[in-house]
């Protein structure tokens, strides 16, 4: 598998980051590298890949515990308005 | 009086006997973090009021002669990806450089509730990502026993103030070796519990199916105490264990005759050969010691840490999602939703989380998430399966923290698979979430060096028998 520049960015995109294009280039290496080393896993033998079933999480009961007591669980420096986060624009008008 | 070379229990039964205080022993200790630790960079921040607060607040409780915690008076320092309600905490990273938690991490809550004073905020690498310190947004953490030397990763600040003797015990998360790694560059002892032993409510999570809080002490004795305080079930963390918890320091002195395997894979070309011999030495005394040992051999091992660069980005990449700029961190304003994302991830996080982000958001894509991310689990599950087997065998793994001592500040920061492979040896355990504990053994050209030893899972009480076994057989150890 060999990563170009513009897998790079497409990735970075699709995560939400923006690069530099010192970063980028850096980055199409390093992880080109990455993904040729752990391609090893490639020979690990079919009859030892199966995934086993996960063991349930201990959940605890659907209980109020009022060990919060949170006014906003958002930065001061955040805008809030009525309880709520300001944000840019979702649709374009 | 210096009171920093004092043990925990030389501390308690000074503040029993009225020797000295809780307020003597903290401004000590607040004295010597202003004198080294400019040059040394161990903590992200201090907290000299209120560690003074709870001096005196325990100092009061001497006097009405209710010493009652277990870490009464112990001075604690704890990573800085550990949520502390109302006090920053930063991961290392600029991205949260003014965050203040809403609420606090359940390990913080139990050493406070066990009466530890706890000094300040460790540094770390960014959300715990790197095997050197380096990757701090806040510089990197210099080892105590050669400033060149880098200190490990991530736990970097925990286990270089246990060393330099800025705290006496602290707290480090551990998710592909971060607290047995940087205890064994800096020649201290560092125990990663059982995943699920200790609560992650709290924890900044890095790669949550790894994520482990873990300890980082002078001595096994003294991690043992810790990780009986820290461990147990947390309803808020649902992947805690419901096991019980035994009291680890009243069973360290039953001692046993062991079954002990020295893993093959971990002794091979790439090991510093000075290091191999200090634990074919060991070796030797524990068995003229009376345990058994043999040489063992797990081949899968060698898939061990392309599987950690599998699934830990993949996770990575789900869990950094969150720093949107939007509900807390740092942001960067734009107009359209998207770029003010983009920019603000791009400006504040830093080049290996970006570089971990990317990696994950491959490895899950469609097209690529059958050949790399099932194939991964599917083989993070035969490693499992094959250190079940091993341990119908022996009782334990052994072999060196790391394959070379602490290397030189910047070595390897262009060749990120370089520093991946620091941590060859401390990711199996990891990604089998298995104990494991990392003591200092020797020194190597100067540095120290560490023994690891990999327990099965809930082990913990015999992994820390063993240790201190390893502890008596090598002999005093000397800070730097």
């Amino acid at each position: 598998m060999t990563l170009t520049q513009a897998d790079i960015l497409k990735l970075a995109q699709l995560a939400r980051l923006s690069l530099s294009d010192a970063e980028t280039t850096k980055f199409q290496k390093d992880i080109d590298s990455i993904l040729h080393y752990v391609a090893k896993i490639s020979e690990v033998k079919a009859n030892k890949l199966r995934v086993a079933k996960v063991k349930p999480n201990t959940v605890r009961a659907d209980k109020v515990l009022n060990k919060f007591n949170v006014v906003s669980p958002f930065d001061g420096n955040k805008k809030v308005q009525e309880g709520l986060l300001v944000v840019p624009p979702v649709f374009k008008k | 009086m210096d009171y920093t070379t004092l043990s925990i229990r030389e501390l308690q039964a000074g503040y029993k006997s009225g020797a000295f205080t809780v307020t003597d022993v903290v401004q000590s200790y607040l004295e010597r973090i202003k004198k080294q630790d400019k040059d040394l960079n161990s903590y992200i921040t201090v907290w000299p009021e209120e560690a003074l607060l709870q001096a005196k607040r325990l100092d009061k409780k001497i006097k009405t002669k209710t010493i009652e915690g277990k870490l009464f008076g112990v001075p604690v320092a704890v990573k800085d990806v550990i949520s502390t309600k109302d006090f920053t905490t930063t991961a290392g990273s600029q991205m949260l450089k003014n965050y203040k938690p809403v609420y606090s991490a359940t390990v913080y809550e139990k050493i406070l509730a066990e009466q530890g004073v706890v000094l300040g905020k460790t540094n770390c690498d960014e959300f715990a990502m790197g095997a050197s310190g380096e990757n701090s947004s806040f510089g990197p953490t210099k080892n105590p026993w050669d400033s060149s030397r880098v200190s490990g990763g991530s736990s970097s600040g925990s286990a270089a103030a246990v060393a330099a003797r800025l705290c006496r015990v602290a707290l480090g998360t551990d998710t592909g070796g971060s607290v047995r790694q940087p205890a064994g560059f800096c020649g201290v002892v560092g125990v990663k519990p059982t995943y699920g032993r200790a609560s992650r409510h709290g924890i900044i999570a890095m790669a949550s199916s790894f994520d482990q809080v873990g300890v980082i002490a002078p001595t096994v004795e003294e991690c043992a105490l810790v990780t009986e305080v820290i461990s147990g079930l947390d309803p808020l963390d649902s992947t805690s264990s419901s096991e019980p918890v035994p009291n680890y320091t009243s069973l360290l002195s039953q001692p046993a005759k062991f079954k002990i395997g020295i893993l093959k894979e971990s002794m091979g070309a790439d090991v510093n050969p000075s290091i191999k011999q200090h634990i074919i030495n060991v070796a030797d005394k524990l068995t003229t010691a009376g345990h058994k040992v043999t040489e063992v051999s797990l081949p899968d091992v060698q898939y061990a840490l392309p599987v950690y660069y599998i699934i830990t980005p993949a996770e990575v990449s789900a869990n950094l999602a969150r720093y949107d700029g939007l509900r807390f961190g740092e942001s960067e304003n734009d107009q359209d939703l998207i770029n003010q994302y983009t920019k603000t991830r791009g400006q504040y996080l830093g080049e290996e989380v970006k570089r971990r982000i990317i990696l994950g958001t491959f490895v899950l894509s469609a097209g690529y998430y059958d050949a790399y991310y099932r194939r991964a689990l599917a083989a993070r599950q035969a490693l499992k399966n094959g250190f079940a087997k091993l341990f119908k065998k022996v009782d334990f793994i052994i072999g060196p923290t790391s394959p070379t001592i602490a290397f030189a500040i910047g070595e390897k920061n262009d060749d990120p698979l370089a520093m991946y492979k620091a941590d060859i040896n401390t990711v199996p355990a990891s990604v089998a979430g298995l104990p494991a504990m990392s003591v200092p053994l020797a020194l190597v050209d100067g540095l120290p060096m560490g023994l690891q030893i990999i327990a099965p899972w809930f082990k913990e009480t015999e992994l820390f028998q063993i240790g201190q076994s390893v502890e008596n057989l090598r002999g005093e150890w000397k800070l730097p």
